[in-house]
């Protein structure tokens, strides 16, 4: 979490604060015909509640205009900390674009299926496609969603401060080998 | 006035005061006499000379006509500064402020004239003065005069950051020009009125007003408006995120105003597309853009877009890792810091600061400390806490721990906004965390929490309970660790699912410091939990901890039952990680049970249903090492040493070295040996904090047992007497006999390697052990001051030869 993680990056102190003090979580869905509304903004509410984090969903943070949604979708996405992909009987293009704009960022992906959805093929594939890749489950209602969301935000927030801690360790070894040289 | 030619860039705090008087009398005459010849124009555009025009203008002067010898002085002074010729400018300025009499339209006239001087040179305290004297002094008739001077009031009180005043004053401007219906003054207005809009975060507001600037261009398409309407509305799509078209726009703007031939508009579209080529991660294209504007910049004389484009240049270069580029760029800036304002310039310093630290630059503290003397003069405390910030990231490089804190303890003292505040705490509890004890560690860790107090007690919860993990992971922080889970629990009521999950982690915590029974009771309560919610994600969790403390409290059939459940439940859930997690537990719990064949069953399909990727890499890499652990465990060395590289492979950096470790006492057993030496430099890449000289010399350890095992006992004896002071370093001592108990640990693990030697070539081990204290009894022999320091430079030297020399 903090500014020091690793000299060797110079001042990441300037990037992390720089940048907004929350994780910014990218929630992303299906939104025709409004299937998962409701999961939508359960899966924010979750994400917010860690207290760390904030949800972009288009329906509270899209600013109304002449703009094209799949840009400004897929601009919020790649430019995310993390995304949480709400998965039912489809994968629309957009999505599995904003899916691929984050993965590509380097930002971890959350993929939760509904219980009782009719994924289409290609949905299918691409979950398959993604278990290696990212964190992917089911859920059956509301607070089975919001477990998981909290967890996998818990859970990568714990790697990345661990991460850090051994960075830092590592070039402070590296620091004292250089001093004792 | 003919384009500029290029001369160094001009003292502009000396333009002002020659302006407007304050450095006292001037030799006018004397650059007078330099400048006549200068080519310029007159009020019907005609070619003429400087020296004829201001000779006309002390003529009309003299004659009483004080309005039109300011008409045709502020019409020079802003074509000098259109051309990038502020020097002449001032000059006018400075002439005809003598000759109008106070009060008066000309005085107002040539008032705004030495107000765009002064906004044109960074000036905008001198610009808002000289303004307001314009405003006092001009009619309310005069729309044209007066919209003027309300549309430069406005823009001199943006820059100071009254943004009330300067919208109170452009609305004012407006009502002036819809009555006098002219357009094109109004466009402007309107688009200056949206630029606040834009910055002001009101973007709805913004389009609104832009919709009434195109409804001006559609009506007359060939005017300059066109430029910066796209170029605002770039500004909205970028605000918006939409990236793409925020580009576009830009390079329309750029477009128009080239059609336009308006060179202002130009530089700033050449600046707004590499920014929008930036903000898209096209770092290259964004610097080739960025170079163009500065160049574009230069060209006209505008010193201070040149200021801020390099600022923008430096900054980017700076993203793209060229770091010694990005500091000449600052350089510049700060060279240049002349032209905008002094809180820019400061900006400038501090950003020079930063760029000197990631290029080890030495004059990063002295830069760092000019730019924070600069934000206490200025009264900037956003940008003074930054900079300790800084210096404080400057010092954490430098390994300066205590000089490190103590910048976080000023930046925290400079006050800032809580959020900042939280940050900087938790930044301090990080450091305290690698610097200092245990115990104060965990003060810190409660003094960050208290930090976040202002947002509500789940924020201090989630900032314990990130803290307890990483309290964890240290040396003997179990303790800590529950202490500050507990709290975290007892501040996370409001919220079944974040209770959940920090209750886990104390769970854990408590299963770490081997309190089984309370972790058991915990993991009850969180059973009972997931059982009220109908939430199978908790109470496949929960059944995946209460397996593990089962197991590690003793008894694992209990854990294996759980362990099964959990499997069974992460199916249900289609759950590939958590699947593969609980599958690497439960193999574990029948490696306990000795049922080998249903470990490796499970292992196996723990790496088939992780596979691997960036979420499956470490779940993969622990089955992968639990299978090698089976097959050593059978005497199959030849297939554990190739899991276990699979395994370091995979794994995470931490996991790693054990994964490194294991192959090297794979090879120590006799597997073959070929990897050895590349695998003893992992090591020591590896193992190099926390509890890296235990690491390393378990490394050496199991080297020294391949020398064994080739019967070159001096040289193991060496590795082991390396691998003991290794980690006796870790301490200080007093005595011979406190060093022997600093060594009591490693010991044991020098008895284990002799004792696999042993069984190696007969007697073997015991010879090894005999030389082992010999070299330490010679050591430890010598009374010298010095005599650790000096074991320390041996085992190095050793500790060389052994990763070269076999």
């Amino acid at each position: 979490m903090g500014p020091v993680a690793a000299p060797t990056h110079g001042l990441l102190a300037e990037v992390l604060f720089g940048r907004p003090s929350k994780l910014k979580i990218f929630v992303s869905s299906q939104m025709r015909g409004g299937a998962l509304n409701a999961e939508r903004v359960a899966a924010a509410e979750a994400i917010e509640s860690t207290t760390f984090h904030e949800a972009w969903y288009w329906e509270r943070d899209a600013n109304a205009g002449p703009y094209c949604a799949e840009h400004v979708c897929v601009g919020h996405a790649g430019t995310s900390d993390g995304l949480v992909l709400l998965l039912a009987d489809e994968l629309t293009p957009i999505t599995r674009k904003e899916f691929e704009a984050a993965e590509a960022a380097g930002a971890p992906c959350f993929v939760l299926i509904r219980d009782g959805a009719q994924p289409s093929q290609e949905a299918l594939d691409f979950v398959r496609e993604q278990q290696g890749h990212a964190i992917t489950t089911r859920f059956g209602n509301d607070s089975e969603l919001r477990t998981r969301v909290v967890g996998a935000l818990l859970q990568n927030a714990v790697s990345a401060t661990r991460r850090d801690a051994f960075q830092r360790r590592m070039a402070r070894g590296q620091r004292r080998r250089r001093s004792d040289d | 006035m003919t384009e500029a030619s290029q001369s160094p860039p001009v003292d502009p705090r000396a333009v002002i005061s020659l302006a407007d008087g304050s450095d006292g009398p001037a030799d006018l005459e004397g650059l007078l006499h330099d400048l006549r010849d200068f080519p310029a124009r007159n009020l019907a555009g005609e070619e003429s000379t400087f020296g004829t025009l201001i000779a006309e203008i002390r003529r009309m002067a003299s004659t009483g006509d004080s309005e039109m010898a300011a008409s045709v002085a502020a019409a020079v002074a802003s074509d000098a500064l259109e051309a990038g010729l502020p020097e002449l400018a001032a000059v006018v300025v400075r002439i005809a402020r003598d000759l109008v009499p106070d009060g008066t339209r000309a005085q107002a006239e040539i008032d705004n004239v030495l107000g765009m001087l002064a906004l044109r040179l960074g000036q905008a305290g001198v610009a808002l003065n000289a303004l307001q004297r314009a405003l006092g002094a001009v009619d309310t008739g005069d729309s044209e005069l007066q919209t003027g001077v309300l549309l430069n009031l406005a823009n001199a009180e943006r820059i100071l950051g009254d943004a009330d005043s300067a919208r109170s004053h452009v609305l004012s401007a407006l009502a002036v020009a819809s009555d006098t219906g002219d357009g094109r003054r109004r466009g402007q207005l309107l688009l200056t009125l949206a630029s606040m809009d834009i910055d002001a975060n009101a973007m709805a507001r913004a389009d609104e007003v832009l919709d009434e600037v195109q409804q001006i261009v559609t009506q007359d398409p060939r005017t300059q408006l066109e430029s910066s309407l796209c170029g605002n509305r770039g500004l909205i799509a970028r605000a918006n995120g939409d990236l793409v078209a925020a580009e576009g726009l830009f390079r329309k703007s750029l477009d128009a105003a080239r059609r336009a031939r308006d060179v202002t508009h130009e530089a700033v579209a050449l600046q707004d597309v590499a920014a929008s080529l930036a903000d898209q991660g096209r770092l290259g294209e964004a610097i080739r853009w960025y170079r163009r504007a500065v160049r574009f910049a230069e060209r006209s004389r505008d010193y201070a877009r040149c200021a801020t484009l390099e600022l923008s240049l430096g900054r980017t270069l700076h993203r793209a890792g060229r770091m010694a580029e990005a500091s000449q760029h600052f350089e510049r800036a700060v060279t240049l810091s002349g032209y905008v304002s002094p809180e820019e310039r400061a900006e400038m310093v501090a950003d020079l600061g930063a760029s000197y630290v990631d290029a080890a630059s030495p004059a990063a503290e002295d830069t760092l400390r000019g730019a924070f003397g600069l934000a206490q003069d200025l009264a900037l405390p956003q940008l003074a806490q930054r900079t300790a910030r800084n210096l404080a990231a400057l010092f954490v490089q430098r390994g300066e721990y205590d000089r490190a804190l103590s910048e976080i303890d000023t930046a925290t003292q400079i006050g800032g906004d809580a959020n900042s505040r939280a940050e900087l705490m938790q930044w301090r509890f990080e450091l305290v965390l690698d610097s200092g004890t245990l115990e104060e560690a965990e003060t810190a860790a409660n003094e960050a929490a208290e930090a976040r107090s202002f947002e509500g007690s789940p924020a201090q919860a989630w900032s314990l309970a990130l803290a307890g993990s990483q309290l964890l992971g240290v040396d003997g922080g179990g303790e800590s660790a529950v202490r500050i889970f507990r709290r975290a629990l007892s501040l996370a009521t409001e919220d079944p699912h974040i209770e959940f999950h920090i209750r886990n982690d104390l769970a854990i915590a408590l299963a770490h410091v081997g309190d089984f029974a309370a972790a058991r009771e915990e993991l009850l309560v969180n059973d009972r939990l997931s059982e009220r919610l109908g939430d199978r994600a908790m109470a496949q969790q929960t059944l995946f901890n209460l397996g593990e403390v089962s197991r590690r409290s003793g008894d694992p059939s209990a854990g294996l039952v759980h362990l099964e459940g959990a499997v069974a439940l992460a199916r249900v859930l289609e759950d590939a990680k958590s699947l593969g997690e609980a599958l690497n537990n439960l193999g574990q719990a029948r490696v306990d049970l000795n049922d080998m064949g249903g470990a490796e069953a499970a292992y196996a399909e723990a790496i088939r249903v992780t596979g691997t990727g960036s979420e499956a890499n470490d779940v993969t890499a622990t089955a992968l090492a639990g299978q090698a652990n089976v097959r050593f465990a059978r005497g199959d060395l030849t297939a554990a040493l190739s899991l276990y590289l699979r395994a370091a492979d995979l794994g995470s950096p931490a996991s790693d070295l054990d994964y490194v470790l294991a192959a090297l006492h794979c090879i120590a057993a006799g597997a073959p040996a070929r990897a050895w030496r590349s695998l003893l430099q992992r090591v020591i890449d590896l193992a190099q904090g926390g509890k890296n000289e235990l690491s390393a010399s378990e490394g050496l350890g199991a080297v020294a047992v391949v020398w064994v095992s080739r019967i070159k006992l001096k040289r193991a004896a060496q590795c082991h007497a390396v691998a003991l002071l290794l980690t006796g370093s870790v301490g200080r001592y007093d005595d011979t006999a406190e060093l022997q108990s600093l060594l009591a640990g490693p010991l044991v693990l020098v008895a284990r390697n002799c004792e696999a030697a042993e069984s190696k070539r007969k007697g073997a081990g015991s010879m090894l052990g005999d030389l082992i204290v010999k070299e330490i009894d010679q050591h430890l022999g010598d009374e010298r001051a010095s005599v650790f320091g000096e074991l320390i430079e041996n085992a190095r030297g050793i500790w060389r030869e052994a990763t070269t020399d076999d």
